[in-house]
């Protein structure tokens, strides 16, 4: 484990990703005692052009709420959304995965089927099913995410448990006699699992983009601030107040490199023998 | 070698009939679960055998929207997608390539540190906040291409007047597009060059004493285009979601823009016709790519004679 943040540190780009992401996870958890102003409430003259009011360091919008709150509640629902959905998206695709590669034949056949099924369907067209359905309030959101996603995860462990079932150590816990439950959960599984936390980072970028493009076309709880809202809502007065749309999209461009690249470190860390460019 | 023919044979076709009929399977799922949602309000469970009685026979329902056929509906709006979509993957191979063998070349250089710092940034950018920065740019302060739309409305251009109108409305939109898959492109192909570098085979061309270009572009550049060809297919589905954003951005009457119209009129049975017709395309794609794979990669063969 040290060994593995050792090697994740010395990736210079890696670790200042880390820090930025900690920082945005930090002022999104502590956003109302960090700028305690109401995201939703109309605390000042609409359309406030940022740098201007102390009281509004990053303006108003058209309604006169303060941008800056609304960033952090932005912040706030994009990441807990990400996370939440590429943590369900791994844990269902990991059980797939185990089981298909554990059970073979029938069901491994039968669970590739559905698989390749869910990769078929554009996995945006069907998020936008998902919340259609179940209205737009962030838990649906996670789920929808979530129901495109865990295809990569459900491939990836099946690829490992297939690789790693003829390896020494596995043969010597069969043959040390444990029960299979605990060589699929003990053994197999945990040696299956880094490039799945690798892929991890990956779907949280994916997700923080799904969620904002959900919210954009107007798809997201209409009472809670988030990026892509704010952006959407800004559509309105782009040629006016650029600013309205771009700090938002600023935030999300942040979000989704701080996490990419987090994700590029922990994909070098955790596969050191792979060449590095 | 024998491997490689094999496996393209048992994935190539197997696949895809596989994938039909599981994807068949998966929106039947969809259609049940969305019946539970209806039937309560609705008519009777009979309606799922009936949607799926219809679907053999190429009947997707009706739009609750509209008040159409579904099929007429999406085969309307179907040729400005493939459009938009095919315009923007020519745009992102041809660019993310191109500019991934230059970054390739010589990976650390200074042409190679900015192509791919460029990459990074490009990919981590909401593709429908890009669109509204290039409408802004080039549509508000420049003015040199329109904001919105298809073509120009009450205009009456006609014959390659109308299609050149056409085309300047979808500059932006695949613009937008495209350039988000170049950035995938570029760092995929910069990868698997810095790979190729590496390899032996490499070393042993180098060796022989090929001349450098010769050796970046047949040995090293060709190698490493085949992640990207198989990226291309892996990207169809997600490129369908992309048009969902970028035509609603610059208001493009696609299929995109009428699969976000659907959901936010509750029109589930065009939603779903939507969904079906884009799993099916992919399908399509997907198989294109497998005989261009064929092409590219001299390993597989179609219908392999392999020994």
């Amino acid at each position: 484990m040290t060994d593995l943040l050792l090697r994740f540190a010395r990736d210079r780009a890696a670790l200042l990703a880390a820090c930025v992401l900690a920082g945005l996870a930090l002022a999104a958890a502590s956003a109302q005692l960090l700028w305690p102003l109401d995201p939703e409430g109309v605390g000042g003259p609409p359309l406030l052009r940022p740098l201007v009011d102390p009281a509004h360091p990053l303006g108003t919008d058209r309604l006169g709420r303060d941008v800056l709150a609304r960033l952090l509640h932005g912040a706030r629902l994009s990441l807990t959304v990400a996370f939440a959905a590429a943590l369900a998206a791994s844990v269902l695709g990991s059980a797939v995965g185990l089981a298909a590669g554990l059970a073979g034949g029938r069901l491994d056949e039968l669970l590739m089927r559905i698989t390749d099924a869910f990769q078929t369907v554009p996995g945006f067209l069907l998020a936008l099913a998902f919340v259609s359905v179940f209205g737009p309030d962030a838990r649906s959101v996670v789920l929808a995410i979530a129901a495109s996603a865990w295809t990569g995860p459900a491939r990836l462990v099946r690829a490992e448990i297939a690789s790693l079932a003829g390896r020494d150590f596995v043969l010597a816990a069969i043959v040390a006699g444990l029960p299979r439950r605990e060589i699929a959960l003990r053994v197999l599984l945990p040696n299956a699992l880094p490039p799945v936390v690798a892929y991890a980072a990956t779907s949280v970028a994916s997700a923080v983009l799904i969620e904002s493009a959900l919210s954009f076309l107007g798809l997201a709880d209409p009472n809670r601030a988030s990026w892509g809202a704010m952006i959407a809502e800004g559509r309105a007065v782009l040629v006016s107040e650029p600013w309205l749309s771009i700090l938002p999209g600023l935030a999300l461009l942040l979000t989704v490199l701080a996490v990419n690249l987090v994700g590029e470190g922990l994909n070098e860390a955790l596969a050191p023998r792979r060449a590095r460019p | 070698m024998i491997v490689g023919g094999f496996l393209l044979l048992e994935a190539a076709p197997g696949d895809a009939v596989d994938a039909y009929v599981a994807s068949l399977g998966g929106d039947a799922g969809l259609v049940r679960e969305l019946r539970e949602r209806w039937g309560l309000d609705r008519s009777a469970p009979t309606r799922f055998l009936l949607y799926l009685a219809g679907l053999a026979t190429g009947d997707l329902g009706r739009s609750l929207a509209f008040d159409r056929p579904v099929l007429a509906i999406v085969l309307e709006r179907l040729p400005i997608t493939l459009a938009l979509a095919g315009s923007a993957t020519l745009l992102a191979f041809a660019l993310g390539s191109g500019l991934g063998i230059l970054a390739g070349a010589r990976p650390g250089g200074p042409l190679d540190r900015l192509l791919s710092a460029a990459a990074l940034l490009l990919n981590a950018m909401p593709s429908f906040w890009l669109g509204l920065l290039l409408a802004l740019l080039f549509a508000v302060r420049l003015r040199w291409l329109p904001l919105a739309g298809i073509e120009t409305i009450g205009a009456g251009y006609s014959g390659l007047a109308r299609l050149f109108d056409i085309a300047r409305h979808l500059v932006l939109p695949v613009l937008t597009l495209g350039l988000v898959y170049a950035a995938l492109y570029l760092r995929l192909m910069r990868a698997g060059m810095v790979e190729a570098w590496r390899s032996d085979f490499v070393r042993a061309a180098r060796a022989k004493g090929i001349p450098r270009r010769r050796l970046l572009l047949r040995h090293v550049a060709r190698n490493a285009l085949l992640p990207v060809v198989t990226m291309l297919g892996l990207q169809s589905a997600t490129l369908v979601g992309g048009s969902v954003v970028v035509e609603s951005v610059f208001a493009v009457p696609g299929i995109g823009r009428l699969a976000a119209e659907a959901v936010t009129q509750r029109d589930f049975p065009l939603l779903l016709g939507i969904l079906i017709v884009s799993a099916l395309l992919v399908l399509l794609v997907n198989l294109l790519v497998d005989l261009l794979y064929a092409r590219i990669d001299p390993r597989v063969e179609l219908g392999a004679r392999a020994r």
